[in-house]
Parts: structure tokens; sequence; C-alpha cells
């Protein structure tokens, strides 16, 4: 069990040294762009700390001074399909972000959407020797997990505990101090594949920078686009990417389950594409134009013109209804949209008393996606968008950067993870991280 | 499927070069970037007086190295001269001019000094003007105006040729050297020579027989003919002396071998003399005719 760990470990300490630096890269590896932001942390801003507002939970501690886009390459369902490609995507992005911010960054935080996430539930408990619950009370509930047979393969991605029970008092945030007989814990834990991290790692090997994290993106789109209520009482983040659409369900202040399908918004390009036989780009941009789901009476008579390159009149002329076209779009995300909801059913999200759903990424701007989403899923649909954070540029303000957003707030105050809590056998961290950082040196 | 050979994709790709981006990141170190762009520009800068200030050498060899690049420019075969040619002179001038001229050919067109040279040709005597140019074969044209002789005047026992305005052209040896021209004698009577050019603009025939063109007291000229018989003109207005002179001797013999001299300097009272020898002669003839 402890193999898994290792890994996280040695990321953590390299978050730590970041940290100790002020200079943090953070990466969304999306499958139709790769955004990139440089955070330096250098204390509070005293223009900030001035403010009515009071810092921020964690947000004012750090600020956006670079920040790069481009489209992808080599990344496909939100994971990486072509090393090449990918490597000299993600050092695009990294030379214009360094540029801009004329800041030399050495370590990197990432999310992706893609490597087949799965979630579980995992609790264990332990006696409180002497009472009161300390820090190695924790450590051992938490290692007295049993871990189940995630798969060949397979690495866990978060490992976070999301509910304390002492003596059937469940609900405890912080069990420290307390007093008990028996702990109880609620882990929930993330597993995606391996290849996909050590791909990311290498990619980021690369370009001269050492991996000091990386998330889920569905976890980090929650982060950033649920606002404190909704991560409270229960709500689920839907993250409508280019290849792949990512949802996590929040409760508590936690994650307590997320998954992806492999659908998103570029099949609903490809579905128009082969529609209206027209190339890719050109039904890219017919759907950012003139998409929709919901057909009113007025479409039958709006006439979109497709346009086209090949020399024959008739086929560049062609226009087609704004009904086709929605006629077109609208079984792709409903086949989504039904995806999600099967498996929110199997997650068990209905059965929670809030059911509120947050839809973003790219995708979620098609007009009348929220109007569908209310009709297959369930009421409460809202459009989400990131939160602000200090200096962020405007272009990165809308819902598709809610990952990188999510992923900065991440980056700066991460939840706590299994591997936060040390083992109580002496001497075993610093041998530990170690022997990470020699694992890591022989395997990538 | 794609091919998976690169080289087969036109580059479209905006993706920096692994060396430009580890470059890049490198001058992102702040203390590196500020040795490349600060530290390392002065300290040559430094070291590059210092060593210009130290040692001369240097400065000596760049000069040298200037030098052979020059050289190497202005020797080049086009810019050579091969031979000169002297045009408009007499053979022994050309002759001279060649020895005189301070050229060891072939010389380059940049080292010509063409003021020089000028002023060297000029300054011979003989020449009176001399044209230079250089033409595209790479001959140097040399077109001398001589100076034609027109007198030979002696001074004391120097004996020198001068052309007819006074002008020195050269020494001779001897009178003979150029027996055409007529004698000019006596202390800067090359100064006003322009009287006898006068003179014998109009009295050409008559003139032959004048042996020699005397200068007296830097004043005024004497004939002396081949009879050795002295024609004294005036100082002022020797023209209108000489043209009475020569009035009086349409009327007889007056240039015979008797007379010695005749005294032209007052012009209304001319005066003769008659020779030593002549005298008895007359003595005794007018004694026989009286
Ligand atoms: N205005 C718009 N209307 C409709 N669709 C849009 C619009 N803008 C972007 N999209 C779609 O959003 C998708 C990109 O979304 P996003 O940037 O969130 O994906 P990603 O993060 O790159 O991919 P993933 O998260 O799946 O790896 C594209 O398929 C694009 O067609
Ligand atoms: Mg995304």
């Amino acid at each position: 069990m402890a193999k898994f760990y290792e890994l996280q470990r040695a990321m953590r300490a390299m978050r730590q040294s970041a940290l100790q630096r002020g200079a943090l890269a953070i990466l969304d590896l999306g499958s139709t762009k790769i955004s990139c932001l440089i955070l330096r942390f250098d204390g509070l801003d005293p223009s900030l700390a001035s403010d009515q507002v009071g810092s921020l939970a964690g947000q004012s501690s750090f600020r956006v001074v670079g920040s790069a886009i481009t489209q992808s390459r080599g990344i496909e369902f939100g994971e990486i399909s072509s090393m090449q490609e990918a490597e000299r995507a993600i050092r695009t992005v990294l030379q214009s972000a360094q540029k801009m911010a004329n800041l030399r960054v050495d370590h990197l935080i990432a999310c992706f959407s893609g490597g087949g996430p799965r979630s579980y539930g995992l609790n264990g408990n332990v006696k409180i020797e002497n009472q009161i619950v300390q820090d190695e009370d924790i450590a051992r509930v938490l290692s007295s997990c049993d871990c189940p047979d995630i798969g060949d393969g397979r690495e866990i991605l978060h490992a976070q505990p999301v509910n304390f029970a002492l003596d059937h008092r469940s609900g405890l945030v912080d069990p420290r101090g307390q007093i008990g007989n028996k702990l109880d814990v609620d882990l929930h834990m993330l597993t995606v594949r391996a290849k996909t991290i050590r791909d990311l790692a290498h990619c980021v090997k690369r370009c001269d920078l050492e991996l000091a994290g990386v998330a889920s993106a569905a976890y980090v789109s929650g982060r950033s686009t649920l606002v404190e209520d909704e991560q409270e009482l229960g709500a689920v983040c839907i993250d409508f990417g280019g290849g792949s659409t990512s949802y996590s369900i929040f409760l508590k202040r936690h994650m307590i389950f997320a998954g992806s399908i492999m659908l998103g918004g570029n099949h609903v390009t490809r579905d128009i594409s082969l529609g209206l036989r027209v190339p890719i780009s050109v039904a890219e941009k017919i759907k950012t134009k003139n998409g929709g789901l919901i057909v009113t009476g007025l479409d039958d008579r709006d006439l979109i013109e497709v346009g086209g390159e090949t020399g024959d009149w008739e086929h560049d002329r062609r226009t087609v209804t704004r009904s086709e076209l929605i006629g077109i779009m609208r079984p792709r995300l409903e086949e989504i949209l039904e995806d999600i909801r099967t498996q929110l059913e199997i997650a068990g999200f209905y059965e929670l008393k809030s059911q509120k759903f947050v839809l973003t990424g790219g995708t979620c701007q098609t007009p009348g996606l929220d109007t569908l989403a209310s009709r297959i899923l369930g009421q409460q649909v809202r459009i989400g968008r990131p939160l602000r954070i200090h200096r962020l540029p405007q272009a990165y303000s809308g819902s598709t950067c809610s990952a990188l957003v999510g992923l900065a707030l991440f980056a700066a105050d991460p939840q706590d993870e299994w591997w936060d809590f040390e083992l109580p056998s002496a001497g075993y961290s610093s041998r530990t991280v170690r022997k990470a950082v020699r694992w890591l040196r022989e395997n990538w | 499927m794609r091919s998976l050979k690169r080289k087969m994709r036109t580059n479209i790709d905006p993706a920096p070069s692994i060396v430009s981006y580890r470059l890049m990141r490198l001058m992102l170190i702040p203390r590196l970037r500020l040795i490349l762009t600060l530290g390392i520009p002065s300290l040559v800068i430094f070291c590059g007086t210092l060593i210009l200030f130290l040692n001369i050498n240097v400065h000596e060899n760049i000069e040298a190295f200037k030098k052979d690049l020059k050289r190497a420019l202005v020797e080049r075969p086009e810019f050579m001269i091969k031979v000169a040619s002297v045009d408009g002179a007499s053979d022994e001038l050309a002759h001279e001019i060649r020895e005189i001229m301070p050229l060891n050919f072939p010389v380059s067109y940049f080292d010509l000094d063409i003021k020089y040279l000028h002023k060297v040709l000029n300054d011979i005597p003989a020449v009176a003007s001399a044209a230079i140019k250089v033409t595209v074969s790479g001959v140097l044209q040399i077109n001398i105006s001589e100076r034609i002789p027109a007198f030979i005047w002696r001074k004391d026992d120097v004996i020198s040729v001068i052309d007819e305005k006074g002008e020195f052209i050269r020494l001779v040896t001897s009178r003979l050297d150029y027996p055409e021209l007529p004698l000019v004698v006596g202390e800067a009577a090359n100064l006003s020579i322009t009287d006898i050019s006068n003179l014998m603009e109009d009295n050409q025939y008559f003139l032959e027989q004048v042996r020699a063109f005397v200068r007296v007291g830097e004043r005024r000229w004497d004939l002396v003919l081949d009879n050795n018989l002295r024609i004294m003109l005036p100082q002022t207005e020797f023209l209108a002396a000489f043209d009475r002179l020569m009035l009086m001797s349409q009327s007889g013999s007056l240039f015979s071998n008797q007379l010695s001299s005749i005294d032209m300097r007052l012009v209304e009272r001319p005066t003769v003399r008659v020779g030593a020898a002549s005298v008895d002669q007359l003595t005794y003839n007018s004694s026989g005719d009286l």
C-alpha cells in the first residue's frame, strides 16, 4: 500500500520547495487547449490585505504573473496520446508563460481529465489507545483502511479523508484533541491509469521542470466553480470538455465521488462535420457561432451558410436551417447528459438531499445546455464560472478555464490527503522521500 | 494513419525548439542574466582597453595588418601602371623626363602623386607645360609642350638657351650647338629679350647680319654686326631709332667695313665712328678728292 504514496510524497516535497522559492507553474492538460499559469507566492499583497474583504481563503497568498494558452496537440480524451507532440505543446505554453512572467519556474502542478478515473469509498477504524485523538491516531486510522484491488497499472491520484467518526459521532472534520475510544474514517480514493501520470511526468521532465503535483480536472473544476454552500450541502460539478466530460460530487467540502465519460464537445463537432459534410474547423466555427440545443419556431427560418472551399458552387453555397444544426447537436449532448445521469445514479447522488448541478467547461457555453440538463439531470442547474483569483487575465475567467483556476486554488491550498499524515514509525519519512526520489529518477 | 516521420509535416508548429527553450530558461536566472548582459560585456571592454594601453604592439600589429590589407588592395593588377608614354617632347627632353621622373614602374595608381609629378615636370626648364593622365590600360600618358629655343644667351662664360620670353631652357657648352639662333650677351639680357623679339619681327632680313645683341648696363641694347660694326640703340624708343637707322642706311652703304660703330643713342644726332684701319684710307681719299 505504501508504495502508492512514495510518488505522492515526493511530489508534496517538491511542492513545498516550490512554495519556498515562491514560484509555481500550473498546467491544465485539456484535449483542445493546454493552458498554463505562473503563480507567484510572496505573502500577502498589501493592497489586498488592507481591503475590506480581507484575505480570501488561501487565494490572496498568490498572484498570477504569467499565463499562456495554446491549442493542444497529441492529447486525446484528456490524456497524452503522442509524447512528442504533447511535449512540444507543453513547451510552447511554458515558454510563453515564463516569458510573460519574466520568471523562471522549476515546479509544475498539472491536471488532466482523462486516465479513466475511478472512485472508491474506503473506511477504516482503529481503537484509540490513550483516549485523546492525536496525529498518529489519524495516521493509523488512515492506514487501517483496507485498500481494494484497484487493478493493474493504476495509480492513486487522490485519497482524501472525507469524514471522521468518533464513537458514533459522525461528521467530524477534525477529531484531534477529542476524547473517544474508536475512530472511524471515510476515505475517498480516486485512481487513474498509471501510464497517464507517467507520460505526463515524462513530458514535464523533458521541459526541465519537476512535477510537484497532479490533480483530477473534475476535482479542481469543482473547487473553482462550486460556491461554499454547494460544496457543503452537496452538488455535482460537470466539466464539459473537448474530449471528455468529467464530473465530481462534493459534499461537506469534500469530493466524495468523481468520474468521467469519454465524450465531449469534439464529438459534437465531429457529428456536425459528418452531418453537414464540412471540415472539422468549419464545423467548430458553426457550432460555436450558431449552435444551440432548444428549437424554437424561429430556427426553421434561420439559415446558416455552411460555406466551403471545394470549388463546387452548389456544394459551397449550401445552407442549413438552425433547427437542422440543433438536430445534429442535441442527440449527442443528450447522450452525454444521460450517461452522466446513469453514472450519478450509480454513485447514489440522487439520494442526497441537495441536488445541484453546476455545468462548466467549454461545451457548457452551448446555448440551451442548462435547459437540456435540467430536463435530464435535475431541476437545479446553473452554469458555473471559475472564482476570481488575483490578477487573472480576463481571457481566463470564462468557464473553459475553470479547471485551470481550480488547479491554482488546489496548488495554493491542497486538501489533506492520506499521504500528508506521517505513519507513526519514526525515521520513516525522510527515508521514504529519498527512496521516492530515487524511484522517480529510475523510472522516468 | 499519419506519417510517423516528422519531416513529412510542414512546419506549422509554433513550439520553440528545445535549445531555444533552454536558453530562455537560462536567461531567466536573474544572476546569470546580469552576468551575461552586464558583466561579460563590461569585462570584455575593460580587458580590451587594458590590452590596448598596456601593449602598444597590438596597436602596431593592427596598423601593420591594415597596411597589408591596403597594399593587397592597392597592388591589384587593375590598378597598376606599367609604362609611361611621353608625347610632344623632343627625344632629348623625353629622355631627360624619364630620368628625372620619381617613379619605378610598375606603380599603383593609388601610390601615384600626380600633383607632385606635375610639379616635377613643370620644374624642368625645357618644359613649358605638362599634362598627365592615366589611361584605362595602365599607361601614364604625359603630354609635354616644350619651350622653343629662341636665343643663345651668353653671360660671362655661361652659355644657355632661352626661349623668346627669356625663360631659361638649358645650358649649352658651345655657341655652335645652336648655330642658327641669334646670340644675346650681357647681364640680365634675358629679362628684356622681348625687345629683341619685337625688333626681329620686322627686320628679319637685316638681322641676319647681326652677330650678337649686347645688353649694356642692363639698360640698352647694342647690336654687333658680322663686320664688327657696333650699333648702339637708345634706352627708350629704340624701335624708332632702329627705323631711323634703316632709313639712313638706304641712302648709302652705311654698314660698310669702314665704320666701327654707329651711335644712335641721340636719335636726332646719330654719330658714327670710323674704324682705325679705315681712317688712313679716308684721309687719303679726301686729300685726293680735295
Ligand atoms: N462558445 C462555445 N459554444 C459551444 N462549444 C464551445 C464553445 N467554446 C468552446 N466550445 C467547445 O468546448 C470544447 C473545449 O472545452 P474545454 O476547453 O473545456 O476542453 P478541454 O479542457 O481542452 O478538454 P478536456 O477537459 O476534455 O480535456 C471544445 O470542444 C469546443 O468546441
Ligand atoms: Mg478541461
